[in-house]
């Protein structure tokens, strides 16, 4: 449809990659008889647990993200319901390597010996609330922890993500996210920090790392879940503690200069329509990690928009009373009965040449989960276990918890838990006799023998199903709510000496 | 999520049980279709004693195309780049899927051999090796080039008389450990014996030539650039020198925080940012949308006042790329920070550029953000600043049936009309989109029609009547 051919570099990798997308969605629809539940579950458990205790030499550049790593992999199996038993000395082993990352004067580094820095704080926290237990949580010097979490404070409310270094939106939101879970948000240490956050939202609708940088799936996320955070929605049970800068003036929460429209424009438009995956940003390629960086936003934002709109002058924002009314000519009629017949033909055509079948899932996030969850089964799922960013690319770690982080949330509804939409296997077409179908069955096929024996006597619909995962803080929920009541039920903190 | 062929199997195993001299490959522990490979430079040619590390990837459509393969050590070689991509026709054009990965490998062996200065990647040291090939290889062997990327040639800190004094000082990792990097032996050893520096809180020389030992063998760690910028100032050492280092690191790291946020701290302790804008055009003409490059930029911009070409160099990246956003997002940033986008002529000024750009590729969002964004509450907040817009959007929806942003855009002046017949169109509209032109968009469009459209058009039906007595006054 294009009226002038181009040469444009982003466009000819974007449509080489829409290409081997489509070659691997009517691969995989074709094995799978167009199912779509082929999660090979057992192999990225052994994928992931391959990396808790060893990691060849190459991971020599992961070395200052080492907490990262063990957040990777415990938050992956955690999605994927393969935690080892309690019983496992394995979680006291990480617990004892996190302390040793854990700096003297508060915050963890990236390994032991590092000086700590907000990213790998929030691995740590992340990866102790996992294990969750006394033992885990315990070890987190809250006070010194506190003392940190000010140092790294700028004066109009960011955070730099070490002592000397740089500010941007991943150390606000690291920064309030470990503050929520260790019951540290107080007003004076987050005071100006939606400002902050605002400042960094683009014309685009979606938040760049600082203010005026283009507008990015990471940032969105931290942005989005740093606001949600403050709003008081997840982290603060004081309602004193919305906690915008001027709440005496700003009737919403210090939210009132967020273009909501704006941002859940942004995000659906992210979603790629032949890959079904999200890219990070405008006119970039689809990337499986963004499952979460812009499914988690987009799901927050919903949430966020659920709250804003219960406040009656907000619902005025949005429907614009304010605004000075434009005057539309009387032909403006844009949509033809002949031209959504077309488009729908193109959609059709689309689809039948690999492109994602989109618009059929009724689950109540803004994006379609349905065709999120083919790009990370279908695209992304490497035959050896684990995740991959897109097609012909290795799989890694980071890729697997977030792609996997990504398919959870396609599963799950803020009301029941679950929202399988219509994709779900029907109960008597189990995974069985498939195999027989496939003489040379390689890699690729044997996915289906493996998850026959894990079947077990498990229902097969739950071997699609992916543990629920609370999108402001990327953990089970159920392990938000047990370390923030450990830490609420710890005696307060001496008051700061500043 | 290829399938592992049966050849890429026998060649695996054949690779292991006949092995060929001076060539280690190993499929990765991830991922069978990535090797790691130990190659030995060739007796007689200027890289021998050397070892140098080599990844080899299979793709899907191996063996009708070719592996990739790339140098993962540094290497200094007429027909291999700094980023270790090496030019040989048989990994192009001269595939053929009777090789295999021996013949390929044998091939860079051979390639390591007898250069070929004729079909060059890297320019200047084709021209050096043309022009003076015995000082070419001098340079090849000159530190720091080579003491900081080939394992090999490297002199392990405990045989250095210098060192002699500093004890390492290992990691804890505890007695069991969790994620435990198997380093390689220089990794190892590096570390240590910066540990031990730190703890000193050693300030010197050879400090700071540790801390670049580090940096090369992993730029990602913080804790060395915050040491290194401790001794920096100890020494008040030279900032231009440490700029041209940056620049090293960046070119082969352009995705790392800490070397960006290093380059920020020297160019603050120069007081000058002139050379910014031509460093940065350097590493956006290496990756056009490196995030971390073009927020270097912006902050060097507005830190130095450096407004006055900005818009001039942006405007020859969007024609090169139209399609580059993070181009779009800097003329945001300038247009923003320098203009009054309030003033009539301006904003059509941006109106019609980004018009242009749309005409020529009605598909490309970019144009269509900016657009929308020159409206909306971080712009002059109203499309009724530029009442022909509407027309043309039409207009173009028109001649291009299937461009779902003009119909999006549309939707979008109608819900600021307040006309239930605009209202209405729209909300017509809205299905449209989530049936027919846009349909993996389906619930953001029913959204806009639900939680937008239909509360704007039942306000807009209740105030008629008095908005007809209000236009007859």
């Amino acid at each position: 449809m294009e009226e002038i051919p181009e040469s444009s570099s982003t466009l000819q990798k974007q449509t080489k990659l829409e290409n081997l997308c489509k070659r691997a969605i009517l691969n995989s629809r074709q094995e799978n008889q167009g199912f779509l539940e082929v999660i090979l579950r057992k192999k990225h458990i052994q994928y992931l647990l391959t990396g808790i205790r060893s990691l060849p030499s190459s991971f020599g550049s992961l070395d200052a993200s080492r907490p990262w790593i063990c957040y990777w992999i415990l938050h992956g199996l955690e999605v994927l319901e393969g935690l080892p038993p309690a019983s496992d000395p394995l979680y006291h082993d990480i617990v004892q390597f996190l302390a040793r990352c854990q700096h003297p004067q508060g915050g963890f580094g990236g390994g032991p010996g590092q000086v700590p820095h907000l990213a790998p704080t929030y691995a740590a926290v992340s990866a102790l609330s996992i294990i969750g237990t006394d033992e885990a949580l315990g070890i987190i010097d809250r006070t010194r922890l506190r003392d940190f979490l000010y140092a790294m404070r700028t004066p109009e409310g960011a955070f730099r993500m070490q002592a000397d270094g740089e500010v941007d939106v991943r150390g606000v939101y690291c920064a309030i996210d470990v503050a929520s879970i260790c019951g540290l948000m107080e007003p004076e240490l987050v005071r100006g920090t939606a400002d902050w956050i605002l400042r960094c939202q683009t014309y685009e609708g979606g938040f760049g790392g600082a203010p005026g940088n283009e507008a990015h799936g990471g940032y969105t996320f931290c942005g989005v879940a740093g606001l949600c955070l403050l709003a008081g929605l997840c982290g603060c049970d004081d309602p004193n503690l919305v906690c915008g800068s001027h709440p005496e003036v700003d009737p919403f929460g210090g939210m009132s200069t967020l273009d909501i429209d704006a941002l859940m424009g942004w995000l659906s438009r992210r979603q790629q329509t032949i890959e079904g995956g999200f890219s990070g940003r405008t006119n970039k390629l689809v990337d499986a990690c963004y499952s979460f960086w812009q499914g988690g936003a987009a799901v927050v934002t919903t949430l966020l928009y659920r709250l804003l709109m219960s406040i009656p002058a907000w619902r005025d924002r949005v429907l614009m009373v304010d605004v000075p009314p434009l005057v539309m000519s009387a032909e403006s009629a844009a949509l033809s009965a002949e031209r959504v017949a077309a488009g729908k033909e193109e959609a059709r055509r689309r689809t039948e040449e690999g492109a994602v079948e989109a618009g059929r899932c009724q689950g109540e996030w803004l994006f379609d989960q349905r065709c999120l969850a083919e790009y990370i089964v279908r695209c992304c799922q490497s035959a050896t276990g684990g995740v991959a960013d897109k097609p012909e690319v290795p799989r890694d770690y980071y890729h697997t918890n977030y792609g996997l982080s990504g398919l959870a949330l396609t599963q799950h509804c803020s009301e029941t838990g679950v929202c399988l939409g219509r994709f779900r296997r029907s109960v008597d077409q189990t995974p069985g006799g498939k195999v027989n179908n496939h003489e040379d069955a390689d890699a690729e096929s044997e996915g289906w023998e493996e998850e026959e024996e894990v079947s077990g006597a498990r229902n097969p619909e739950d071997l699609f199903m992916l543990h629920a995962v609370d999108p402001v803080f990327g953990l089970a929920p159920e392990k938000v709510d047990r370390a923030k009541a450990f830490f609420k039920a710890m005696p307060a903190l001496p008051p700061r000496r500043v | 999520m290829a399938a592992l062929t049966n050849r890429i199997i026998k060649e695996t195993q054949r690779m292991a049980a006949e092995p060929t001299p001076g060539i280690v490959a190993r499929p990765h522990e991830d991922n069978v279709r990535f090797f790691d490979v130990q190659l030995s430079g060739p007796d007689g040619s200027p890289y021998a004693g050397g070892v140098f590390h080599v990844e080899l990837f299979l793709p899907s459509e191996y063996p009708m195309s070719p592996p990739k393969v790339r140098f993962l050590t540094k290497i200094y070689h007429p027909n291999i780049d700094r980023l270790g991509r090496i030019c040989l026709d048989i990994l192009k054009d001269k595939w053929s899927p009777a090789l295999g990965i021996r013949a390929v490998l044998l091939s860079v062996q051979a390639l390591l051999s007898a250069p070929n200065p004729d079909d060059p990647l890297p320019l200047d040291v084709a021209e050096h090796w043309r022009s003076d090939e015995a000082g070419a290889i001098a340079q090849e062997n000159s530190p720091p080039r080579v003491r900081a990327a080939n394992a090999a040639m490297w002199t392990p800190y405990h045989d250095r008389p210098e060192w002699a004094d500093v004890t390492p000082l290992t990691q804890d990792d505890g007695p069991a450990p969790v994620v435990q990097i198997q380093y390689t032996p220089r990794f190892q050893e590096v570390m240590d014996y910066l540990r031990a520096i730190i703890q000193k809180g050693e300030i010197s020389e050879r400090a700071l030539a540790l801390t670049e030992d580090a940096i090369d063998c992993n730029s990602a760690n913080y804790t060395i650039w915050a040491y290194r910028r401790v001794v920096l100032d100890g020494l008040r050492a030279e900032m231009q020198k440490e700029l041209e280092f940056t620049e090293n690191i960046i070119t082969d790291t352009p995705k790392n925080y800490q070397v960006w946020y290093h380059r920020q701290w020297v160019v603050e302790r120069l007081h000058d940012g002139s050379a910014e804008l031509a460093f940065t055009q350097r590493m956006i003409e290496a990756d056009s949308k490196n995030y971390h490059a073009w927020a270097h930029r912006q902050w060097a911009v507005a830190t130095f006042g450096l407004w006055d070409h900005e818009l001039v160099a942006l405007e020859a990246l969007i024609e090169a790329d139209p399609r580059n956003n993070s181009a779009w997002n800097q003329r945001w940033f300038v247009v923003r920070s320098t203009c009054r986008l309030d003033e009539p002529a301006l904003l059509a000024r941006e109106v019609q550029y980004a018009q242009r750009y749309i005409q020529q590729a009605p598909n490309n969002e970019s144009p269509w953000s900016y657009l929308r964004g020159l409206f909306s509450s971080k712009g002059v907040g109203s499309f009724a600043r530029c009442p022909e817009l509407e027309a043309w959007a039409r207009q173009l929806s028109v001649r291009f049936p299937l461009c779902v942003h003009a119909v999006a855009l549309l939707v979008d002046m109608a819900a600021q009309s307040r006309s239930p017949a605009a209202l209405e169109q729209a909300l017509t509209d809205c299905d449209g989109l989530a049936e027919g032109l846009d349909p993996i968009r389906a619930k953001y469009w029913r959204h806009k029609r639900m939680a937008l459209l239909e509360p704007l058009l039942a306000r807009a039906l209740a105030a008629r009547p008095k908005q007809d007595s209000g236009s007859s006054s």
